[in-house]
């Protein structure tokens, strides 16, 4: 065990991943800050740029992105009461609160103080629970991974949009946007229209790109409003040691929150922080403080988004089922470079993941010294216009689709998929899902055939086999539990009319 | 809302009819598993079918009605149609013209769109940004950006 994650810090220590780490978070702190790049958006336009890359250190400067934007969605938060990132939202209440008084450098200095401890937190929470589960999944086979990738489709569809019908359309289109390509049993092609740049199927990352950061710009153009802009001098004050051990239940309660947000599907930083601070507030012994520019209140939700980042990669490295954007685009990533998540991931490529565990804590230091570091630079970004940078954002996102295969056909594909993301959300479809769709296409239906290939083509392999039944039984469960809700609600009424 | 969500149903399901019968035209060799090519993407196409009719169906509902959104923000959508004009149009001459010498124009008309007037900046951003870019990609990174009119 000892040496696996000597491998791993012998990986992480290497110049190349250094330099990667630090470009990854210090665009991670930039990117989190400009209101419109959330942590996500951050990673996903630093996709094309990890193609010529060893893996370990592709992988490891998106976790930095992830990592760096947490906290750079706080700065414009606290500094000028727009959000940088979704994780950030709930960081306005009193961290402007403080920002007003005068106090914005003593916030910025806890957000980033909280984050840190916040993230190495959640790489030992990691490190214990992504390894013992790991081992589970070695015995799953292809029955078990169809019923992981199915309940992983459902819970997504279902939980983490306004509507599950909506949600459920957006998977299934997800799931057809995968089939288009060579079909991996037959060899024939499917859905190509006879279009040769079809026949290795439509690439996840020019999708996670349209998808995510070009319905992003799409949005940003039809908003008129124009964010604010910082006047003043922006400085970190970093907490003092009674300071810190006031915020201990707050950090406390933050991981708890993340922890669990990050396991499950469909929360991420954004529910994790929302949830963090209203339950500090609920256990705090200075509860009215909140609103009014508690420390607290920055705390808990900063500590819990950290720790989201280092959580969220459990179910992703241990099954392969990506539950928030960003562990999609991590999937995404690691798809490009050909790494398959699971259990013989650690076992075959040590220091890749060994190497991501130590990477994540390097990255929390390099947060700690970046983001004190690079906060100025940041607010001079947030000041330039809107239209300018929304300019740099679509050249790079075009250039970035090109250079996938150095084909201009990617970047129509980019932009379609930019115009589809934007239009789902408008309807209130569920973008997410159709992501998941297209990267666990091919995973759900190569599973799903090998396992009646195996059975000899008797579908009750499927809950004959424990694991898979207990799954299917699940992915039924999440499916039909809006519905009796509804039907409950249904019958309610009839009973007050009646 | 409710409109929106008959159109798309309507239209869904009308893919979802298209996308089977393209599913039936698959090919299918010899040396398949036993469900072959066809049948996972048949199986998505009746799904797809099926929730979609419901979509149609929902929005029959009065309760659909009841959530309509309220757009409170004004929103500019003439921007998007025009921005998304002026991406289509530059990656129609994009092979022709190349690079270097149309992504300034297309970012800096983008800009301009916006409703941003001052030449200083808007000049600057839309060159230095291209330039910047080519820098990165060409090259550092060896990608072999349309060269256009500037291919010697």
């Amino acid at each position: 065990m000892l040496e696996l994650f000597a491998i791993g810090f012998a990986e992480a220590l290497k110049p190349y991943s250094l330099l990667a780490m630090a470009a990854g978070v210090t665009w991670g702190i930039i990117g989190g800050a400009l209101p419109g790049i959330s942590g996500s958006i951050a990673m996903a336009l630093l996709l094309p740029f990890t193609f010529g890359m060893p893996s370990s250190a592709a992988l490891m400067m998106l976790a930095g992105v992830y990592i760096g934007a947490m906290y750079g969605g706080s700065i414009t938060a606290i500094l000028i009461r727009t959000p940088g990132t979704p994780g950030a939202a709930i960081t306005i209440i009193d961290g402007y609160e403080l920002q007003r008084r005068g106090e914005g450098a003593r916030a910025l200095g806890i957000s980033l103080v909280t984050g840190f401890f916040g993230g190495v937190a959640s790489v030992l929470i990691l490190v214990f629970l992504a390894i013992p589960l790991s081992r589970v999944a070695l015995a799953f086979q292809a029955a078990e991974y169809f019923a992981l990738g199915f309940f992983g489709l459902c819970l997504i569809s279902s939980l983490a949009g306004k509507e599950q019908l909506k949600g459920l359309i957006s998977g299934l289109v997800g799931l057809m946007f995968a089939t288009i390509g060579t079909d991996p049993f037959s060899g024939t092609p499917r859905f190509t229209l006879g279009n040769v740049n079809l026949i290795g199927g439509i690439e996840p990352i020019v999708a996670i790109i349209g998808l995510f950061a070009v319905s992003e710009i799409f949005q940003q153009v039809t908003e008129t409003t124009a964010w604010e802009k910082f006047k003043g001098k922006a400085r970190t004050v970093l907490p003092t040691w009674s300071e810190l051990r006031r915020l201990t239940p707050a950090m406390i309660i933050g991981t708890i929150v993340g922890t669990l947000e990050g396991l499950l599907p469909g929360g991420g930083g954004s529910v994790a922080s929302f949830i963090a601070y209203n339950e500090t507030r609920r256990w705090s012994k200075h509860p009215e403080e909140f609103g009014h520019g508690s420390i607290e209140g920055v705390a808990a939700p900063e500590t819990a988004n950290n720790v989201v980042t280092g959580t969220a990669l459990i179910p992703l490295l241990t099954f392969g089922i990506p539950g928030s954007n960003s562990a999609a685009i991590f999937l995404g990533a690691m798809m490009l470079h050909e790494l398959l998540p699971g259990p013989t991931l650690f076992e075959k490529r040590p220091e890749v993941v060994y190497g991501l565990f130590a990477s994540l804590l390097i990255s929390n230091v390099f947060m700690l010294v970046i983001g004190y570091l690079v906060l100025k630079p940041c607010v001079r970004l947030v000041n330039v216009p809107k239209p300018l940078l929304l300019s740099g954002i679509l050249g790079l996102v075009l250039v970035g689709a090109y250079s996938v295969t150095s084909d201009i056909f990617n970047v129509w594909l980019v932009l379609g998929m930019g115009l589809l993301g934007y239009l789902m959300r408008r309807y209130h479809f569920n973008v997410l899902a159709a992501v998941l769709g297209l990267v666990l296409g091919f995973m759900v239906e190569v599973n799903f055939r090998r396992a009646l290939v195996l059975s000899g083509g008797d579908y009750l392999t499927f809950v004959e086999r424990p694991i898979s039944a207990i799954l299917l039984f699940f992915a039924l469960v999440t499916l039909l539990l809006p519905l009796w809700r509804r039907f409950r609600e249904l019958k309610e009424q009839a009973g007050e009319a009646a | 809302m409710a409109l929106v969500d008959r159109l798309t149903g309507l239209l869904l399901v009308g893919l979802a009819v298209a996308y089977y019968r393209l599913a039936g035209e698959i090919e299918v060799g010899l040396a398949s598993d036993l469900l072959g090519p066809q049948y996972f993407p048949k199986l998505l196409a009746v799904a797809l079918g099926l929730s979609s009719a419901w979509l149609v169906v929902r929005s029959f509902r009065p309760a659909a009605r009841r959530n309509e959104p309220v757009r409170a923000e004004a929103e500019r959508l003439a921007n998007l149609w025009i921005a998304l004009g002026l991406t289509v149009v530059y990656l129609i001459l994009l092979p022709h013209v190349g690079f270097l010498l149309l992504t300034p124009v297309l970012l800096g008309a983008f800009v301009w769109v916006l409703g941003y007037r001052r030449w200083v900046p808007l000049v600057g951003t839309a060159v230095g940004v291209s330039v910047a870019l080519w820098v990165v990609f060409a090259w550092l990174l060896g990608v072999r950006l349309p060269p256009g009119l500037l291919d010697a």
